[in-house]
């Protein structure tokens, strides 16, 4: 009986960092290599059984692309099995490769070269949209999960993959921590593969939903790290030696200064965090009520009429 | 005393007649109706998706919610028979406690009347400690018609009203008048079940906070952030300790070497959120609170939209899958249109709107 395992690819595509790292070095790592490492995972972890599902989205700085599936898809696309749109609409495999694979690739090769040629830059957005590419990644696997339910009575297991390159947004926090909680109500995991700097809102992820955090020690051996790491399924990881997991730091930072503390005061209205007592909450304007120590009367002293 | 005008009760209003929801199109046929009711059922089914929840189950999957959705608030079990009522579980923000009682209250034997006023004397006496900015709310889940009680009700629900206790109640039976009045006077709500998934349906909504009322008291709550410290065997310094959980219970295990130790007097926990006993400093993860902000910032309805009306492409902006559904839901903020399923899961699960998160990355009130 075959178990149904879905992965998710979620790309960081920035133009801004991926177009600092070209100038780099002299032979830098490039968007296409990284798409490429990505493009043999995915066609790795379809190979791995017959009925694994793959989808690409591309998260940009003014949208997250689907890079395959493509728009409207259909279900019946996924299968592959012939009379579906997609393989009808390419051009055939050349070098003796399994048709759906070929169609895939060719279908990431054109997206991706239609985003990052075609968007225009507007405003003043450098950061990438990564909190609303893991929100549409999971209204995705919903949509997967449930067409896939009366075929099969296997329970689909799903997770997502973040290929990370730029920093992390402190903007995006709250939306970020929306997907996560939804994410492992769902029982869907988060992993990480960080290319360049730490990411904070990552490790949460990967803390709460069981996922994996890695930070790619050398970027041009990136596939061997993906087909190492996040190649196996949740079954099969917990008979691998993996990296282990790494110390999450979920001490909050207060709204006034953005350090992070170990004692702070939360107002009971709008939950902001502050380092020092003040009368005022700066966030939701509520003055609070301060319980001040009994104020002891004077005694008087009464006074002998003579 | 009853200055509001009740409803009218169902058999005082006029007759009824339920065949005109079906309508004929002009060739006689009734698909367009039953496309409607299929939806609806559609609707309701993805809506109540969790399956078949027996009804003895439903307390527990509650509290388990209720601490999934509210992680620092506390929850206390009160159980009434034989006119007397007694403390099942003492106020903790300990779940595993409450499903332990309520696992074995599935074999305690019901006897005798229940006494409304002693439930209510027992939870005030408790709830009326609370500091001034938590919401004190009890919650009655009530199958009698009679209640067996020593004094006057209605003086109990002044001073209920006066400590600013909300009472909801959950009818299990038939509309008692008591009830109404309790509810309808301490600001809570009072519904009386038809089936068993319209008292999940009631279960459920009380898992939600409540909205704050103006007189309520706002303060600056002390709390403490402690970090998880995961000392290795091969750490030389590294030296197990017991955790002053153990003082409560003695399943857990005995001596570990990581935990979270209070930044104020260094006791060790094995979990977070709790109450640390030594020092009183409650202690909460940076992620708990986060997992109360959405309910600050509630995310309005989608606009429902017929199919035939929606000019635009029929792509769902959240799964990318075709839209064959009746109806589309548009966001009144970013103008892009969802299916139903994206539509449930993002007011149910997400809480946030993925075209919104596009359009604006940080959210607008901060």
């Amino acid at each position: 009986d075959d178990e149904l395992s879905l992965l998710v690819i979620v790309i960081d595509t920035n133009p801004i960092w991926w177009g600092k790292k070209a100038l780099g070095e002299a032979e830098p790592f490039t968007l296409s290599k990284c798409i490429d490492a990505a493009m043999v995972l995915g066609n790795s972890h379809l190979f791995m059984n017959r009925t694994n599902r793959l989808a690409v989205i591309a998260s940009h700085t003014q949208e997250s692309r689907f890079l395959y599936p493509g728009k409207r898809w259909a279900f019946a696309d996924l299968f592959g099995d012939g009379g579906s749109s997609m393989e009808s609409n390419c051009s055939g495999s050349k070098d003796g490769k399994y048709e759906l694979l070929t169609a895939i690739n060719d279908a990431i090769a054109e997206e991706i070269k239609d985003l990052m040629t075609k968007t225009d830059m507007r405003g003043q957005q450098t950061e990438t949209l990564l909190a609303g590419s893991l929100a549409k990644a999971l209204c995705c696997i919903l949509l997967i999960t449930e067409s896939s339910k009366p075929l099969s009575n296997q329970e689909m297991k799903s997770r997502i993959l973040v290929i990370k390159a730029a920093e992390d947004s402190a903007l995006q926090y709250m939306n970020f921590m929306n997907v996560i909680f939804a994410a492992q109500k769902q029982n869907i995991l988060i992993d990480a593969c960080v290319l360049d700097s730490d990411s904070g809102l990552l490790q949460q992820a990967c803390d709460i939903t069981g996922g994996i955090y890695l930070k790619v020690p050398h970027m041009p051996s990136l596939l061997q790290y993906l087909l190492w790491v996040f190649l196996p399924d949740q079954e099969q990881r917990s008979q691998l030696v993996l990296p282990p997991p790494i110390h999450v730091d979920y001490r909050a930072a207060c709204f006034c200064h953005r350090n992070l503390i170990e004692i702070g005061y939360v107002c009971s209205v709008c939950l902001s965090i502050f380092c020092n007592f003040s009368p005022i909450c700066s966030t939701c304007e509520t003055a609070f009520k301060i319980s001040l120590p009994p104020v002891m009367k004077a005694k008087k002293k009464k006074l002998k009429l003579a | 005393m009853d200055d509001e005008p009740e409803r009218t009760k169902r058999w005082e209003g006029g007759y009824e007649r339920t065949w005109e929801i079906l309508k004929e199109d002009e060739s006689g046929s009734l698909k367009a109706t039953i496309e409607d009711i299929l939806f609806k059922a559609k609707r309701k089914r993805l809506y109540e998706h969790h399956g078949q929840v027996r009804l003895g189950m439903l307390l527990e999957y509650f509290v388990d919610e209720y601490f999934d959705q509210n992680p620092i608030s506390q929850i206390g079990l009160i159980v009434t028979k034989s006119k007397r009522a007694e403390k099942m579980t003492e106020l903790s923000g300990n779940s595993k406690k409450h499903i332990t009682a309520l696992k074995k209250a599935v074999d305690m034997n019901c006897s005798g009347e229940p006494s409304l006023y002693n439930s209510l004397n027992l939870a005030m006496q408790t709830l009326k400690h609370m500091p001034g900015h938590t919401s004190r709310e009890v919650l009655v889940v009530f199958s009698s018609l009679t209640t067996c009680d020593p004094a006057n009700i209605y003086d109990l629900i002044k001073c209920l009203k006066a400590v600013k206790i909300r009472v909801s109640v959950i009818g299990l039976s038939a509309e008692v008048r008591v009830c109404t009045v309790l509810a309808r006077e301490t600001g809570g709500t009072y519904h009386v079940i038809l089936d068993e998934s319209h008292y999940k349906e009631l279960l459920m909504h009380h898992v939600s906070p409540p909205p704050a009322s103006s007189t309520s008291e706002c303060s600056l709550i002390r709390m403490g952030f402690p970090q998880h410290t995961i000392a290795s065997l091969s750490d030389q310094d590294a030296k197990p300790s017991f955790s002053m959980a153990q003082l409560e219970n003695n399943s857990e295990p005995g001596l570990t070497l990581g935990g979270y130790f209070c930044p104020q007097c260094r006791a060790k926990y094995c979990e977070l959120p709790v109450e640390c006993k030594i020092c009183g400093l409650t202690l909460v993860s940076a992620p708990h609170l986060a997992r109360s902000y959405h309910h600050l910032f509630p995310l309005d309805a989608f606009q429902e939209v017929p199919l035939e009306e929606y000019q635009g492409e029929r792509c769902c902006q959240g799964c990318q899958g075709e839209m064959k559904d009746q109806n589309v839901y548009i966001c009144k903020v970013c103008q892009n249109a969802f299916c139903v399923e994206c539509d449930l899961f993002v007011h149910d699960s997400l809480h946030c709107c993925p075209g919104c998160i596009h359009e604006h990355p940080a959210p607008i009130s901060v």
